[in-house]
């Protein structure tokens, strides 16, 4: 399959030609396409959990709106049973083949969800002022911070937001087909205090 | 000089830098601090507009919030505001202000005429006078609505940017007066998040306005200063000034609005007009102060007649007087404080009318010690002065200040300021749900303990606590409270600031005033000045019947519009209750309801406007589609082509081309919207047997199934395809507008109900792209684009799908159709839908493929007769109704809806039936929503036996089609009947069945 003919959902918004405002302080960007994997598992079964963990090289998450990191992925946990599996190396469908194989017979669901995301960055000084307009969310780093993920909504879209650093720098899962609507929602949000885009 | 009625010196004003502004056409100077009011009162202006129902001359009556009568016209063109309190705007440089309410000039307004008729311009007197007969209302509404109202609204789009952001903090104190800062200090001491917001350019509250106040022993506004110096250096506290908490929702979600550019001559770029703050703390402390209430005498609108405390205001914080000469009228000791201030400021006062019959207090001991002529157990019975007060009468009160007596005294003055006491600003505490207790001895309602939902804590004169004192200690105590409830964890330290305990002195409430003629004979009694509603009105009201204060605030319209009544409403129901013998608490208070103040609805809507008030959701091949230059219809939040119209061609011409070329060769449509959800786990088909109407456990691997998904009511909710993945996976799919909804409905009974089936869903809308190719031609296309997918009837028949690779990408294969022909919907990863769809296009050119969007769908569709839930039904429809009865199972056991279909009216045989309707005349097709009758009378009403559900032009079958829900339909075929119009024709038509064309189905097999 080549690679040429991938279209990610923002894409459209020609981001590589955009210039940024002097003395930025957002920048925003478009996150790539990472591999997203959505997996339901009881936790209580001990075995399946250490299955898993083995594939994805880290364990699951049972800290509510938490993500862990392993070599290769990101755990994040969205639910008691739910989990969502980010790499950057790793590939959807392959990934899915490996852990029914290894969960055959206990009851899951593992599916391949990389092309229902695009994922926005967001960074700098005024990051968390901007994500707080359309977050009703409290993102003091008191509340919340690096290490933390949580699904929440941004304006009128739902996303699953990220804190990766503590620069700040967050990422916004959001569905696809809202990407562009929340884009220019937080364009529209900066006015004043200066935006980049970061390549 | 122009500013004559400015003081040489004093106030919080800069008088280093001059400020020039203009009011109706006149420029005047002013000064870096003043107010618009301020600035006019400077300048001698008196008279700034005219009331709304009689269009009586009005001038600026008070120095806050609660300003009723200069509501004036700010800016010019698209930035035009009207109803400016202009007691609340800060002066810049260039600021344009003009009287609303007057036609052709503020001194001879014509209105005026409407005061020499006010004897039948009493409450209600439009709804008695124009409700006959009853359809020259509209007539007469439009002369009533432009004689009334007030300022005009900009017409152009409101070029300003707004913002709005949400906010969360420990502990909110909302007010910097005294109370608030010394709670705001408090709060902040124990590390608790505070946020302070205050409604005017800098901190201080009744501070500015006073004079002589000192706090820990140095002089109040110095305390000010470094109270707020200090807030201004701690990390965990955020100040908001020009900031009014205008809205008190449930578990403290307060409203707060924050005008940042208004006061500024030059407007900062990216600097937003005004951004609302939606503020969730976990405690509040409302130190909102308090608004002095007017005492209601006879004619006491005049120009030049203000709140006592305004007269204080405007001498001790902007230098201004508001007259040369004046009487100061009271009940209480507070007002003898602007006495004393005025006199300082070398303001005349000729005299003090005091309605005590024995005065206490140390303020009036101080001014009688310096001489001021005091009027005790006396009162205003009277006003002069058209534009501008002249004098005032004065009489002594009888024994019980029921009347007056007649030996009046006439005082030359040219204002007069007034005190009746004070009301505590509860309006958050009240909006939070708060009770009242009603304080008999200061005639105050003031808050009673707070509830749980909405915790929070009154200080200071907003409980009533009036003393500087009361109001630094409660705010001490009140900050450590709220931060202890929000869970800080701290040490207690410090101490409350202090200051000299002052005795209130005596009160005499003195609700109504009397005249020199009872009440209603001679001049007016106003209650509300923006209004212009008076006690008589009051009176009528209850002489009428009216019992409720809600019902007399409605009929009189007292306390309603802008100002919300913030002087009117204690006024007018201790009048109330007065009138009625009742005591104040029984009367109660009308509600208090958001906003506290005019709030813009710019602010309100934030970056939610234009083409960000709802998402735009779109498809990957969206821009394709715009390229080709579709039009777009909106299906739920969804962009969806709607058709591809070619140069020249409008929408039929187009859609005729489209419906044509897909019957005849190939056409390809973007069916990506639909939803889409991934059910997985043992009991996968046993849970379809359940949501769907039909049996799932025997469809095989590879294969597809139509279901219909009810409601528990047994109406029709969703319908669509669903394809067998493996033995414990199924891909489901939703109609577009409805995937969400409908994996709520799942999850709802997977979590609930049915929590012994092993079935996980995840929701792969997004996931998927879908091109949907149909017609003749559609097999030879995609044969062009695969090598390993086996395209025969055998191999894959319909409702069969298969894995594969289309375009060289990963896809899945469905054959399935909603057009009735040869069709296939290939799925492919979503980032591949735009290159998948080019690839089709390209290979597709031999065969003229042409792509077509939802209203060629519709056509298509509806020549076979395929339903669409939500146009050809309507939440009332069942399966039988749709003449399906072919697809509810009568074998397996439960499933959502089937024990409501077994209900009796289910099988009514005159229930509404889904029905084909073919017109008599081939070239005429029938409006959808037409109602059809089998009786056509001359005009209506007729009896309607249905409607139209989708009616379109077929050019497959070379004239109209439609489809009707009608009463029994299914046993009319070939029943005429009769759609009359709304222009007077009657369209004829006959039942038939719904499928229009290709009956036999041969075509879907290709």
């Amino acid at each position: 399959m080549d690679n040429f003919m991938r279209q990610g959902p923002l894409n459209d918004l020609g981001l590589v030609g955009r210039t940024s405002e002097d003395n930025a302080q957002v920048t925003m960007g478009d996150g790539g396409r990472p591999m997203v994997v959505n997996l339901r598992l009881d936790p209580a079964n001990k075995a399946a959990m250490k299955a898993v963990a083995t594939l994805v090289g880290v364990d699951l998450p049972q800290k509510a709106n938490y993500f862990v990191e392993g070599k290769e992925t990101e755990v994040h946990w969205l639910a008691p049973d739910e989990w969502m599996i980010v790499s950057q190396n790793m590939e959807g469908n392959e990934l899915v083949s490996k852990l029914d194989e290894a969960l055959d017979g206990v009851h899951h669901s593992a599916v391949n969800v990389s092309d229902n995301f695009a994922v926005i960055t967001v960074e700098g000084e005024k990051a968390r002022a901007l994500l707080q307009k359309a977050i009703p969310l409290d993102l003091h780093p008191r509340e919340f911070h690096t290490g933390m993920s949580t699904q929440t909504h941004a304006a009128k879209t739902n996303v699953i937001l990220q804190q990766v650093s503590d620069a700040p720098f967050y990422k916004l899962y959001v569905r696809r087909s809202f990407s562009q609507y929340l884009w220019a929602w937080l364009e529209s949000g900066s006015i004043g205090f200066g935006l980049a885009i970061s390549s | 000089m122009s500013q004559k009625f400015r003081l040489e010196s004093g106030g919080l004003i800069n008088r280093d830098k001059p400020v020039t502004f203009s009011f109706n056409g006149h420029e005047l100077k002013g000064y870096d601090g003043d107010t618009l009011a301020s600035a006019l009162i400077a300048n001698g202006v008196h008279l700034v507009g005219r009331s709304f129902k009689y269009h009586r001359p009005r001038g600026i009556m008070s120095a806050g919030p609660e300003e009723a009568n200069a509501l004036l016209q700010l800016g010019e063109g698209a930035y035009t505001e009207p109803n400016a309190r202009a007691t609340m705007e800060e002066l810049f440089d260039g600021l344009v202000a003009t009287t609303s309410n007057a036609f052709p000039t503020v001194k001879y307004d014509i209105g005026e005429v409407n005061s020499l008729f006010s004897k039948i311009f009493v409450s209600g007197f439009y709804y008695k006078t124009f409700m006959w007969p009853s359809k020259a209302w509209k007539f007469y509404e439009h002369f009533i609505r432009k004689a009334a109202g007030i300022g005009k609204a900009p017409e152009e789009h409101d070029p300003d940017f707004y913002d709005k952001t949400n906010a969360f903090c420990d502990v909110l104190v909302v007010g910097g007066g005294p109370a608030g800062l010394s709670a705001a200090l408090s709060a902040a001491a124990t590390g608790a998040h505070v946020t302070l917001v205050d409604d005017q350019p800098r901190f201080g509250g009744s501070l500015m306005a006073q004079s002589g106040q000192e706090i820990d022993g140095k002089p109040a506004l110095e305390w000010v200063d470094e109270a707020e110096a200090k807030l201004h250096d701690l990390d965990n506290v955020q100040v908001l000034r020009r900031a009014t908490a205008f809205a008190y929702y449930d578990h403290n979600y307060v409203g707060i609005w924050e005008r940042l550019t208004d006061h500024l001559p030059v407007k900062p770029e990216g600097l937003p007009r005004h951004r609302v703050h939606m503020m969730r703390a976990k405690q509040v402390i409302i130190a909102s102060g308090a608004i002095e209430r007017p005492l209601v005498f006879c004619d006491n609108d005049r120009p030049g007649i203000m709140l006592a405390s305004a007269c204080r205001t405007y001498v001790n914080r902007f230098g201004a007087k508001p007259g040369n000469k004046g009487v100061i009228f009271t009940n209480n000791d507070s007002a003898y404080a602007t006495v004393l201030d005025l006199i300082d400021a070398g303001i005349e006062i000729k005299a003090v009318v005091d309605v005590r019959k024995d005065p206490l207090g140390p303020l009036m001991e101080k001014a009688d010690a310096a001489g001021v002529k005091i009027l005790t157990n006396s009162a205003v019975v009277g006003t002069s002065g058209r534009l501008h007060l002249k004098s005032v009468e004065v009489a002594e009160l009888s024994d019980d200040g029921e009347t007056a007596k007649s030996d009046v005294t006439e005082i030359a003055c040219d204002f007069l300021g007034s005190s009746g006491g004070w009301n505590p600003t509860v309006h958050l505490h009240c909006q939070a749900g708060g009770k009242l207790d009603f304080d008999e001895e200061r005639g105050a309602f003031v808050p009673a303990p707070s509830n749980r939902t909405n915790p929070n804590i009154s200080v200071g004169s907003c409980k009533g606590a009036f003393g500087l004192a009361d109001c630094l200690a409660q705010g001490f105590e009140a900050g450590q409270e709220a931060a202890k409830a929000a869970g800080i964890k701290f040490r207690k330290s410090g101490k409350a600031p202090t200051a000299e305990a002052v005795d209130e002195g005596n009160r005499r409430l003195l609700w109504l005033v009397p005249g020199k003629k009872p009440l209603g004979q001679s001049g007016k009694h106003f209650i509300d000045l923006q209004n212009d509603s008076t006690a008589a009105d009051l009176q009528l009201a209850l002489r009428e019947g009216y019992r409720s204060i809600e019902h007399v605030k409605r009929y009189t319209t007292t306390g309603m519009a802008t100002d919300q009544g913030k002087t009117a409403n204690v006024n007018a129901l201790a009048i109330v209750a007065q009138t009625l013998n009742e005591a104040i608490p029984t009367v109660g208070t009308t509600t208090y309801r958001p906003p506290y103040v005019p709030v813009t609805f710019g602010a309100i809507a934030g970056r939610d406007i234009d083409d960000l008030l709802d998402p735009a959701r779109t498809t990957p091949m969206h821009s394709w589609h715009v390229n080709a230059g579709a039009e777009f219809e909106d299906v739920g939040q969804w962009k969806r082509a709607w058709y591809f119209p070619q140069p020249g061609e409008d929408m039929h011409a187009a859609v005729n081309r489209e419906v044509a070329a897909m019957r005849n060769s190939v056409g390809i449509l973007d069916a990506t919207t639909l939803g889409k959800i991934d059910v997985k786990g043992k009991d996968a088909a046993e849970f379809l047997n359940r949501v769907y109407t039909n049996a799932w456990t025997k469809l095989g691997i590879g294969k597809c199934r139509y279901g219909l998904m009810l409601g528990e009511d047994g109406m029709v909710m969703d319908d669509g395809v669903t394809s067998r993945i493996a033995e414990d996976h199924f891909l489901m799919t939703t109609t577009t507008g409805n995937a969400a909804p409908v994996l709520g409905h799942l999850e709802d009974y997977l979590q609930t109900e049915w929590t012994d089936l092993e079935v996980y869903l995840t929701s792969v809308t997004e996931q998927w792209a879908t091109a949907s190719i149909a017609g003749p031609n559609a097999r030879a296309l995609l044969s062009e684009l695969t090598d390993d997918i086996d395209l025969s009837n055998e191999a894959l028949p319909f409702m069969a799908w298969t894995p594969g690779t289309v375009a060289g990408i990963p896809a899945r294969v469905f054959r399935i159709s909603f057009t009735g022909d040869l069709s296939y919907e290939i799925a492919v990863p979503a980032d591949y839908g735009l290159a998948l769809w080019q690839a089709l296009m390209t290979a597709g050119s031999k065969y003229d493929i042409t792509p077509y969007g939802t209203e060629t769908m519709h056509v298509l569709r509806a020549e076979k007769g395929f339903i669409i839930v939500g146009q050809d039904t309507d939440g009332s429809i069942t399966p039988v109704d749709l003449n399906m009865n072919w697809i509810v199972s009568k074998k397996k056991g439960d499933f959502i809806g089937k024990r409501s279909l077994d209900r009796e009216d289910m099988s009514d045989p005159n229930r509404k039936q889904l029905v084909g309707i073919l017109t008599d005349d081939p070239k005429e097709v029938l409006p959808e929503g037409a109602q059809l009758v089998e009786v056509v009378k001359d005009k209506p009403p007729m009896d309607m036996v249905g409607w139209v559900s989708s009616s379109y032009w077929s050019p497959n079958c070379d004239r109209s089609i439609a489809m009707a829900l009608v009463h029994g339909g299914l046993k009319k075929m070939g029943q005429k009947l009769y759609s009359p119009q709304a222009d007077g024709r009657v369209i004829e038509c006959t039942i038939t069945d719904t499928v229009f064309y290709d009956k036999e189905g041969n075509r879907q097999n290709g």
